[in-house]
Parts: C-alpha cells; structure tokens; sequence
C-alpha cells in the first residue's frame, strides 16, 4: 500500500472528530442557508429541465428527455447571450483584479492617510449593484458624455459590455483590494529584506516573492469574480435591459422562466449555465492552487 | 470550556436560521406594497365577521402603476367605494411592479406560491398563461360592462380568444409633444403631413435647437415612434390578424409592405438625435423636453399627470399634434385601452372584488380620471384635467382612431421584447452613424422571430 492511500486509510480519531465535527458545526449555519435558498430549489429544478413546461403557474409537465438542451444548445441567441457573458467576466476579472493588486501595493503599509484611502476605496462595494448601476449610467450620460463629447456607452453595442464591466469594476475592486492587502501582510518582511542583501531590484522581488507568495489570495479573488461574473444580472438590467448586446445569459434564463413562459428550456439553460460555471471555476481554482507556494 | 461555549453558540444559530426560515415563510410579503387601510382598525386576516356586522376584508391588487399620480388615482378610487360599502371594512394591499421589469414575473412567482391576488392589472390578451390557468374570470356576461355599450376595441383590448377576462378603465394614446413657445418664436404650425414634420425639424435644427427628446433607454419608446405608421396602415389594410400571423409564422414581416416603409419613415425622422438619445429614460427625456433644450417629444398620454406636476408653476407651455405618417393625411390617433384589471375566482374576496371593479367602470370613473387625470373610455373626462387631455378624449369619442382592441391578437410577451430590442437597435444605428436598412433591421427582427416559432 503506498503511503497516500495509507493516508487515506488512517484511523479517524476522536480528537480529529472533535476538532472537525467542530468546524463543520460552525459551517452548518451557513451551509443551512445555502441549501436552502440555493442548492435545494436549483436541485429541485433540474428535472423540470426534462419538461415541456412552460407557465411556472401550472400546465402540463411532459417528459421530453435532452430537447430542451438541443434546443439551447443550437440557440445562437443563447450563444450570443453567454459571449457577452464571457467577455464581461473577462473584462471584469482583469479590470477588477488588476486595479485591487495596484491599490492594494499602494495601500498595504498602516498609516492614516492608507486607512482613509483604503476605506474610500471599499465603499462602493456595500453600494447595491442596481444602484451602482443606475448612478453610473447618469455619469456615464452628464459627465462622460460631456467632457469627451461622446456618447454614453450604455447606449451602443459595441461599448456597452465594457461599460457595465467598468461600473462593476468601481465597485468591486476595493474588496479584492482588501484581499490582496491580506495576502500581502502575511508575506514575511524577511525575504524582501533578504533579496534587498542579495541584490535583487524592486521589480524582482515583486516578481519573485510578492507575486508567488500572493497566489492564495489571486485564487480567492478570481475564482469568486469568475462566479460573480458569469451570473451577471443586476448591471445589465438595471441600465441595458433593451439592448440585444447586454443581454447575459442569467438574463436570458430569466426571461425564458418568467417572462416568455418556456420555463422547461429556461430552466435547462440554467442547468447548462451551472454545469459551465463549476467547470470553469474548477479549472481556475485549479490552475492557481498549482501556482500557490507556502511562506 | 470555550469550545463547548462557542459550539452551543452555533447550535443556537443553526436553530434560529430554521426557525427564521419557517417565519419567513408564513409571513412572505412582496417586496413593493403600499397598504392602505380605509375606515376603522382593521385585522390582516381575510373576510372575517365582527361583532358589529361589520366585514374585515382584505383586498390584494396587483398593478403596474408606477406614476404617484395613477397610484394617487387607485387609493381615491378604493376610499370612494369603501365610503360607499359601510358593510366592510377593507383592507387594500396595492402591489406594484415595474411593468418593463418584473410586474408578470413577480405576480407569476405570487401566483405559484399560493398567494391569490383579488385583482390583477393587465390586458387579457397579454397574459394568456393567467386566463388558460383559470386565474381570471370570464366577465362575457358581465351586465355592468355591457351597459357601457363600449366599441369593439375597448373590448377586444379587455379580452382574450374571444372572451371578456378584463375591465377597461381609460385609455392611453401618443403623439408629438411640442413646446409652444419654441414653435411660436419660430413660427412654426402643428405639421400636417410628414413634409412638414420634417421641415420642422430642420428649421429647429438650424435655430440651434434639438428637435427631438428621445428615451430610447426605455424599451418601449421605440416601440411608439413605429405604432402611429404600422397599426394605422394595418388596419387600413385590413389586416387584423397581423400580428396573430407573425407569432404563428404563417406571414414574414417583409409579406407587410408597411414595416419597411415605416422603418423608412421612422430613419428619416431619426436624422436629429441627441447624445442622451439612447440612454434616456422616460423622465430623463422629460426633464429635456421641459427643459427647452428640445423643443418635441414624441410621448404617451400615461405621463401627462407626472409632466403636469414636473412643469407646475413654470411658464411651460406644451402642445400636442398626432404624428402625421405621410403626405396624405392617413394619420389617425392610435388608442390602447390603458388601465385594464383582471379579477381572480379563485381568490378569498372575489365576490367583493368585482363589485369594486364594476363600481370602478361606473361611479367610481369620476374620482379615478379626476386625480390620475387620465381620459375615460366612453370619452367623459374630469373638469380638472388639462385641455390635452379633454382633446384626446373627444377625438377617441368620433371614433376616428386606429385601436390596438381591432386586431385579433397582441403580440406575446416574447415577441414584444423582441420587436422592441430590434427597434432599439435601428434607432441606434442612426445615433451612432452605422444606419441600419430597414431590410436589415426586418431580417434580423424576422429571424428571431422564426426562433422564437421554432421553439413552441
């Protein structure tokens, strides 16, 4: 037997039953509450995704087996929904990402003049995302309109995916900012001071210490951007909801539910949408857990 | 000792999250309501006996009447009946939704978590799902209805397949807004054919003034500027079942001649826009319009309440001309029956309901149009109302008008939508200098349409 699966085979103790039985303890109030507004009622709705069902308020429900996903599947507005989808998280993930970190190194070190800043910073986050939304598209169209004599890019196609990005951006970078801040406060003065000896100029250390040893905190902030981005919503709603190039495939499964009343392929839309989103997740969590080292 | 501490502690939150959870479910409210209670103290509980004879009732209405005056206008008309009904005292839990957004969603989810709404805003022919369900009452052999002796668009506005499911209240029509003044220093008449309209806007154009105030941010503005060409022409044609044939795939639009030649007539009027063009709303474009930075609106008569208290005590002056389509005189005022309410049989106050309703189309027509200043069906109209409002209803009254009721089916939900999207999306092509062809427009909007068929 080699030694992994020996591990795996260890006796469980009473200590370590304790100690886990302990910390899923503390987990179960909140994991109560996930499966209760979100795991049950997203399990409950997978069968439905099989059915002809159209009105949420009743009628028929036949077993059609895999023609709803066909359906979907070769539905090019589906399609075009989820690229814009794609294409907001993208922006979104490096914009929000990129801005954080360079707050972050900006801010990391206590002063007051950091404390203001950082606070300044989070803000917009505890703003709700339709309000965000809807402030912005009023300085989209009174202030970015009239300095750049342009007009505001909630209302063209090919602009509104990086305006909505821009507005959740805003809001979101202050809260990768305090991630990153963690990660960078638990990287040990040492190994700069040590690399300072060595020789090694700013942009290394940055590149050779900073960056691998911040690789727990990239994970946690790409991977909840990832799902916050690929079940984009309230932005596009709330200023671009009549705009065939905004529509996101969260809004796409909205209005086949609710809407249009062709809940059986909404719904098997939204089975496609979750499978892409634990897959993608996955992959990425993956990727950079390989990339994480210990300090 | 700590740990054990710290663990009752998550015991205790995990039975507090349950507990709440079971709360929430008994006692779930929507998110939006404006609860009125009328005459004396009340329970919330349904229709129960007091000791006095008196009735407790409580009366759900869902609507979509997001203007403070329509909503002003709803609590008049609920205060005059509850005067009126000493036997009951009544509760009214009006619950209201953005129309646009979440109004059918949101009754949908109220609906198929039990909740049974006495009253439900809406046009039949819009929410099939709701007559099919069986959540609204056949109102065919309604003897107060028929005593109005409504035109058949009225009526066909109020039903569905064939059967009356709806009690029209008023009605909406749109046009051009225009501000007198700048009309006036220009010296400019109301347009009588579409010449003149777009000389017009040359002529304010060239006076440094935007012709237009667009809110194109609002789905349906789109939707409006087409319906004075199509629904006219339509009608002219004798094609009732436009509509019913586009949803169904027996016609394409392009069988229309009429979509294209609209779209053409709609491109040139597009030639002025602002910048604010695609991303106004309804009352972003207002405050432009009032504003005298545009000197016309092509706007809907549900506003007038909420632009009359916009301009109070200003020296705004604003007149109102139907949008001429053509050089021959083919323009006719286009009219929607606006508010229109659906009662639920399977609701616990029924029988109470409809009576509020039938008092609503009779007696209670005079409070309603007086606060939301909104024109009556049969033309009637209250005293205080703006003389706009007194003109519109007189010309619905000749019956010189292109009715939505006059065709055998709206479009459904998805195709609204969609009609509306590719409309949005014409209109923007001509702010942003790309010009879609009507043609290109047509194969797109068809397309979807054809996949929205394919569906079922």
């Amino acid at each position: 037997m080699n030694s992994k699966s020996s591990r795996m085979h260890k006796r469980i103790s009473a200590r370590d039953v304790r100690i886990h039985g302990g910390n899923m303890l503390f987990l179960l109030p909140a994991f109560l509450l996930f499966a209760y507004v979100v795991l049950i009622p997203f399990l409950q709705g997978i069968p439905y995704s099989f059915t002809n069902w159209k009105s949420i308020i009743g009628g028929v429900r036949e077993f059609n087996g895999l023609k709803n996903y066909a359906i979907m599947l070769k539905n090019t507005y589906f399609q075009e929904a989820f690229g814009h989808t794609l294409l907001f998280t993208l922006i979104y993930e490096l914009g929000a990402n990129l801005l954080g970190l360079f707050f972050a190194l900006l801010l990391f070190r206590s002063s007051k003049f950091a404390n203001i800043c950082r606070t300044m910073m989070f803000l917009p986050f505890t703003t709700a995302l339709t309000s965000a939304a809807i402030v912005w598209s009023y300085v989209y169209t009174d202030v970015y309109s009239v300095i750049f004599s342009a007009m505001s890019p909630l209302g063209q196609s090919d602009q509104v995916v990086a305006g909505i990005a821009a507005i959740a951006i805003w809001r979101d970078m202050g809260y990768c900012m305090l991630i990153y801040i963690a990660g960078l406060k638990a990287i040990p003065d040492d190994y700069y001071e040590a690399a300072t000896i060595d020789g090694a100029s700013v942009v290394q250390q940055f590149f050779h210490i900073t960056l691998p040893l911040l690789m727990p905190a990239f994970t946690a902030n790409v991977t909840l951007l990832l799902a916050w981005g690929l079940r984009c919503f309230d932005y596009p709603m709330a200023v671009a909801r009549n705009m065939q190039a905004a529509q996101t495939s969260a809004m796409f499964i909205y209005d086949y539910i609710f809407g249009y009343s062709k809940a059986g392929l909404g719904q098997a839309a939204a089975v496609m949408l979750t499978i892409v989103l634990i897959l993608m997740t996955r992959v990425t969590t993956h990727f950079f857990r390989k990339a994480e080292v210990e300090a | 000792m700590k740990k054990l501490i710290a663990l009752l502690l998550a015991l205790v939150m995990v039975f507090a999250l349950v507990a709440c959870a079971k709360t929430a479910d008994e006692t779930a409210e929507p998110a939006e309501t404006e609860q009125t209670t009328i005459k004396n103290e009340t329970t919330d509980t349904a229709a129960e006996e007091t000791s006095e004879g008196v009735k407790d009732v409580t009366i759900t209405v869902f609507h979509y009447m997001t203007q403070t005056t329509k909503q002003a206008g709803l609590d008049a008309v609920e205060a005059a009946f509850a005067a009126e009904h000493p036997e009951y005292n009544i509760t009214w839990d009006n619950v209201f939704y953005n129309q646009g957004t979440d109004y059918f969603p949101q009754l949908q989810t109220a609906l198929a978590s039990g909740d049974q709404p006495e009253i439900m805003m809406g046009n039949p022919g819009l929410y099939p799902d709701l007559v099919e369900q069986g959540f609204v009452a056949d109102l065919s052999d309604n003897e107060v209805i028929k005593s109005l002796n409504l035109p058949s668009g009225d009526l066909g506005d109020a039903s569905a397949d064939g059967k009356l499911y709806g009690f029209p209240i008023d009605f909406k029509t749109w046009g051009v807004f225009y501000n007198k003044a700048i009309f006036e220093q220009l010296g400019i008449s109301e347009p009588t054919t579409y010449s003149d309209l777009l000389a017009a806007c040359q002529k304010i154009s060239d006076a440094g003034i935007d012709p237009w105030a667009h809110a194109f941010g609002d789905a349906v503005f789109g939707d409006i500027e087409m319906r004075n060409y199509i629904w006219t022409k339509a009608l002219e044609a004798g094609d009732n079942d436009v509509f019913e044939c586009l949803m169904n795939g027996s016609k394409k639009l392009t069988d229309y001649p009429y979509f294209t030649d609209g779209l053409s007539t709609w491109a040139e009027r597009l030639a002025w826009m602002r910048d604010d063009a695609m991303t106004n709303d309804q009352n972003a474009a207002l405050e432009v319009f009032t504003s005298g930075q545009a000197a016309m609106m092509y706007f809907g008569s549900w506003g007038i309440g909420d632009l009359e208290a916009m301009i109070e005590g200003s020296d705004f002056e604003y007149g109102f001309f139907v949008e001429p389509i053509d050089d021959d005189g083919s323009a006719k005022l286009n009219v929607q029956v606006d508010q229109c309410f659906m009662v639920n049989p399977n609701a616990e106050n029924y029988e109470i309901a409809l009576k509020f309703m039938e008092y609503w189309v009779v007696e209670g027509g005079a409070s309603w149009s007086a606060v939301s200043l909104m024109p009556l069906l049969n033309g009637s109209v209250a005293d205080n109302a703006p003389e706009i409002v007194k003109t519109l209803a007189s010309i619905k009254a000749s019956g010189n008008i292109a009715h939505y009721g006059d065709f055998t089916k709206p479009f459904n939900s998805q195709f609204t939508t969609d009609w509306r999207t590719y409309l949005t999306a014409f209109a923007e092509s001509y702010a942003n200098g790309s010009k879609q062809t009507p043609e290109q427009c047509l194969t797109d909007m068809q397309a979807k349409f054809d996949q929205n068929i394919a569906e079922g």
